[in-house]
């Protein structure tokens, strides 16, 4: 047991509706009590933005009766209600069943009782008002008309933001799992332009932390490198060359690589078809375990348990306990990410991926704190032997296709690698290739695992989740670059 | 506020006729909403709205053929915006009982105090207005369909089979809602409506896809068989897919892969992002933005508009809107405040912080929809594309990684299936050399964008096309 969390309701409603599902011919019912607290503080162009207050409390119960599932939601916290809406997911799942090609089954799972919480060194309701525009406005002066920076920046978009989510699931397996998770972040959008030319720049940070993080991750000076960035950018930046060179990526662009073309393929809901009108598919198949899809020096793993992060969670939505989940070992697939259905389809038990955004969905196959694994390369060891290469250290546009084979990386603040050393900046170096391609290339990791917070969307209603992606610095070689 | 909870004349189980509310008034959002205006303006608001909303929705969800979950969700909301001494707050509530939104009023008014006043506080329009509402937005057999929504799954499942289709995934939604505007300058709205949603994805191969978006306010013109044989034909005409020579392609667009990127340009009308510096059409006013074929609205009295409603958050009428008036930029979307800051008046599309677009309607052109293969001549037909990111908003550097079939056409015709493609162009740019529109628009949605589009199909010229394949 960790700290105890105060709840606005016991247990005993929860327990009625599992005692009720279970009348109505449920073979296994769930019943997940789920609040979100929300605050967002804005800063548009030194103007203050009205402040965003966002509540919500709710049920969802999710059930399985003759061998398919019905979810049935409520944000009406009171017992007809959330009993009607168990009747009501009860009779969805029956009429279901006549269309289903094979009955849905949960792999086993442990039960637990457990209560659990992320902490806030500085809760961020206890931090003044002030304090939090006072940041926003520190940061944009750095931005205005007459600092230092030889650009300007005519469109500044930032924006503080905090949520405070606790939940209960009790299920008819005996497990009861309350927690509460803090998170606290900010974004933002800067405009840089001289002479007619811009350069936009979009950064995030975050985790499972209080109002401590601004300082801990710097936001004032993250904000103010990115600003001096894209000044170095647009005033000196140069084309990128056009002939094969070695490429070394920031941990910021390692971890938009291993979430897409890793993470989000490994989820096992994707590789059973399950999403394939949503997210999509996976190039991984039910049977790739194995399979190599990249060079040796590939290895990539999962941990929702990383104290702090973003995507920080102890047990999943299903009551599975969480732990690390390695997904790539020396370049082959070592394991997917599965709630209990897809753990069950593919006779393997459930690694606890499986996560909810609100009272109003359904638990789905998620990532939370994906990343290559740390090598023993410093920095500058990466660097020594290439003679002409790219250095890619944050990058702005990107996509890849929905089974994560063609995808494209396009890079902002960039560098030209001469003889082992940095050399001038190059504006909008794109990698676009496919994913073994690029990961057969990966032949170095540094030794400087760092993380990206992010919101990963996938489901329908569409889910955004909070995840950090990351990495260390990543040597690929032989690469084509395109370009802008 | 004349607001009376619609009910009929129903028999109970020992043949009594009874009275029954409509499940949709089962929640009394209306005192909450008096007492949380009362309430404000006993502690010194100057201004308040309140947007209330009673829904019901039913999503079954499928794939490989089968039903994979089916839900219904029963949400009650109050969204509620306050001026305070020109300090402005809003709190969107999914918790609705008058003590909650009370307690939920007291610190919107603490957090108001604490905040700073607006250098461009405009005050909520007062008055009392008639609202229109909008034609054929409501249809009460959109009912909380059980047998019946498996019955359309069904449906959907066999269409595509039928047109060739090996296995078939999608969503089918239906929402029953209810809208209800108080605010604090006795603007008072009510309004029911129906919408009910198909996103289909059909699969011949791993590779050969085909999909169909269809949207609609009552069941009756939602045409889901041919949604389901839509998509099962595309997806037999992609097999076989080879990957696509990058370069400079003349490009039929579905309406699917229309309505994602018109969603975009749409959205970068509002006001809110034209400042924000996510829209490359700041500045560009009066300007030609794109092909003079383009005629862009916002239109609520369209009859069936799945997107419509009476009024906006600040309890102003919603009205037909141009944005692009044949390529020319005619207006930015507002809300009361960033009109006053443009100076200008209100186009009724707030959104308290973020104007927004409700749906996105283009005129047609003059091709016969059977004809637009031929008309496009030579060139690359793409179905659907997901996956939009933006290298510089401002100048709308973007790229999109089409989904689905994509077909090479030569001489008119089809000649070979398509994979591998990316549309890496400038977004103004590409609409702004449209060689043609065909002639029948058709209201659609799909899993990128929500926000419902009445669109043709757009034949446009040289899109730059790249891919990640060697």
């Amino acid at each position: 047991m960790t700290n105890s969390v105060v709840w606005y309701l016991d247990e005993e409603l929860a327990l009625t509706v599992i005692d009720q599902a279970l009348m109505l011919g449920a073979d296994y019912v769930e019943a997940r009590f789920h609040e979100k607290k929300a605050e967002t503080i804005a800063l548009k162009n030194g103007e203050l933005e009205p402040i965003i207050r966002h509540m919500e409390k709710g049920v969802a119960t999710r059930i399985l009766v003759d061998g398919a599932m019905g979810l049935a939601t409520t944000n009406l916290v009171t017992e007809a209600s959330v009993l009607e809406a168990v009747e009501k997911a009860a009779k969805l799942a029956k009429a279901a069943s006549r269309l289903m090609d094979e009955k849905i089954e949960f792999s086993p799972v442990e039960t637990y009782d457990v209560e659990y919480t992320a902490v806030e060194k500085r809760p961020w309701v206890n931090t003044d008002l002030d304090e939090k525009i006072g940041l926003l406005r520190d940061i944009d002066k750095g931005l205005e008309d007459g600092s230092e920076l030889k650009i300007g920046f005519p469109s500044r978009l930032l924006e503080l933001s905090h949520v405070w989510e606790k939940k209960l699931l009790v299920n008819s397996t005996g497990t009861s799992i309350l927690s509460a998770i803090p998170r606290t972040g900010a974004h933002y959008l800067l405009t840089g332009a001289t002479d007619g030319k811009t350069i936009q720049r979009m950064g995030q940070i975050g985790g499972a932390v209080g109002w401590e993080i601004m300082e801990d991750k710097d936001l004032e000076g993250v904000i103010a490198s990115d600003a001096k960035a894209m000044e170095r950018m647009l005033l000196k930046g140069t084309s990128p060359p056009t002939e094969e060179v070695d490429v070394v990526v920031a941990p910021e662009v390692s971890g938009i690589i291993v979430h897409e073309a890793i993470g989000h393929p490994s989820e096992a809901d994707r590789i059973l078809g399950r999403e394939a009108a949503q997210a999509g598919e996976s190039y991984m198949e039910p049977d790739s375990l194995g399979r190599r899809i990249g060079s040796e020096a590939t290895f990539v793993s999962d941990d929702p348990t990383i104290p702090g992060s973003s995507g920080y969670y102890l047990y999943d939505d299903e009551g599975v306990k969480a732990g690390k989940r390695v997904l790539v070992e020396e370049g082959g697939i070592k394991s997917f990410l599965h709630n209990r259905e897809t753990a069950a389809k593919l006779n393997v038990e459930s690694n606890g991926s499986a996560r909810a955004m609100s009272y109003s969905v359904e638990p789905i196959v998620r990532m939370a704190n994906t990343y290559f694994e740390a090598g023993d390369h410093a920095f500058s060891e990466l660097l020594e032997d290439v003679h002409l290469g790219v250095y890619i250290k944050s990058f702005m546009e990107w996509n890849i296709d929905d089974k994560r084979v063609n995808q494209r990386y396009t890079g902002l603040e960039s560098y030209m690698i001469r003889d082992g050393e940095l050399a001038e900046p190059v504006r909008n170096p794109m990698i676009e290739t496919t994913t073994e391609e690029l990961l057969g290339k990966l032949d170095a990791r540094g030794n400087d695992l760092r993380f990206w917070a992010a919101t990963c969307g996938k489901g329908d209603p569409m889910q955004g989740a909070p995840v950090w992606a990351g990495g260390p610095h990543l040597r690929f070689r032989g690469i084509r670059l395109g370009s802008r | 506020m004349g607001r009376g909870a619609p009910s009929e004349v129903q028999r109970n189980p020992t043949g009594e006729q009874v009275t029954a509310v409509e499940p949709l008034y089962t929640v009394y959002l209306e005192e909450s909403m008096d007492s949380a205006r009362d309430k404000a303006e006993r502690m010194g608001a100057e201004d308040f709205a309140g947007l209330a909303s009673r829904s019901r929705t039913v999503m079954t969800r499928f794939s490989n053929n089968s039903v994979t979950v089916t839900g219904f969700n029963d949400l009650s909301s109050i969204d509620l915006y306050l001026g305070y001494k020109k300090r402005r707050v809003t709190s969107s509530l999914r918790e609705v009982d008058e003590k909650a939104v009370l307690v939920e009023v007291e610190r919107m008014i603490d957090s108001a105090k604490k905040s700073e006043p607006a250098e461009t506080y405009s005050p909520l329009p007062s008055g009392a207005v008639e609202y229109a509402i909008p034609p054929k937005s409501y249809d009460p057999d959109v009912a909380e369909l059980d047998e019946e929504g498996i019955d359309i799954v069904e449906s959907v499942i066999e269409s595509s089979a039928k047109a060739g289709a090996k296995r078939t995934s999608g969503t089918f939604t239906t929402t029953l809602r209810k809208l209800l505007l108080v605010t604090s300058g006795g603007r008072e709205g009510e309004f029911r409506s129906s919408k009910v949603e198909l996103n289909v994805r059909a699969f011949t191969t791993k590779e050969a896809s085909g999909s169909a978006g269809v949207a609609s306010c009552t069941l009756g013109d939602l045409d889901y068989e041919g949604a389901g044989r839509t998509a099962g034909e595309m997806a037999v005409q992609a097999r076989n897919p080879k990957v696509v020579a990058p370069g400079k392609y003349d490009v039929l667009l579905s309406r699917s892969i229309a309505g994602n990127l018109l969603n975009l340009i749409a959205a970068f009308t509002s006001s809110f992002y034209v400042e924000s510096g996510i829209s490359p059409l700041a500045g560009k006013l009066g300007e030609k933005i794109l092909s003079d074929r383009i005629t862009l609205h916002d239109d609520p009295t369209v009859p069936g508009n799945p997107g419509a409603v009476p009024f906006d958050a600040e309890g102003e009428p919603t009205q037909k809107t141009t944005m692009v008036d044949k390529g020319v930029l005619k207006t930015y979307l507002h809300n009361g405040a960033t009109a006053r800051k443009f100076g200008v008046e209100s186009t009724g599309h707030a959104g308290w912080i973020v104007p927004a677009p409700r749906s996105v309607i283009v005129d047609p052109g003059d091709i016969p929809r059977d004809r637009a293969v031929e008309a496009l001549a030579t060139g690359v037909y793409f179905t659907n594309t997901w996956y939009t990111r933006f290298q510089n908003y401002r100048t709308g550097e973007f790229s999109t990684r089409p989904r689905d079939a994509a077909f090479l056409i030569k001489n008119g015709e089809i000649v070979q299936s398509l994979k591998g493609a990316r549309i890496s162009d400038s977004l103004l740019r590409m609409f702004s050399d449209v060689r043609s529109l065909t002639a029948d628009s058709r209201w659609v949605t799909g899993w990128g964008f929500r926000v419902p589009c009445h669109l043709p199909e757009f034949i446009l010229k040289d899109v730059n096309i790249t891919s990640g394949y060697k």
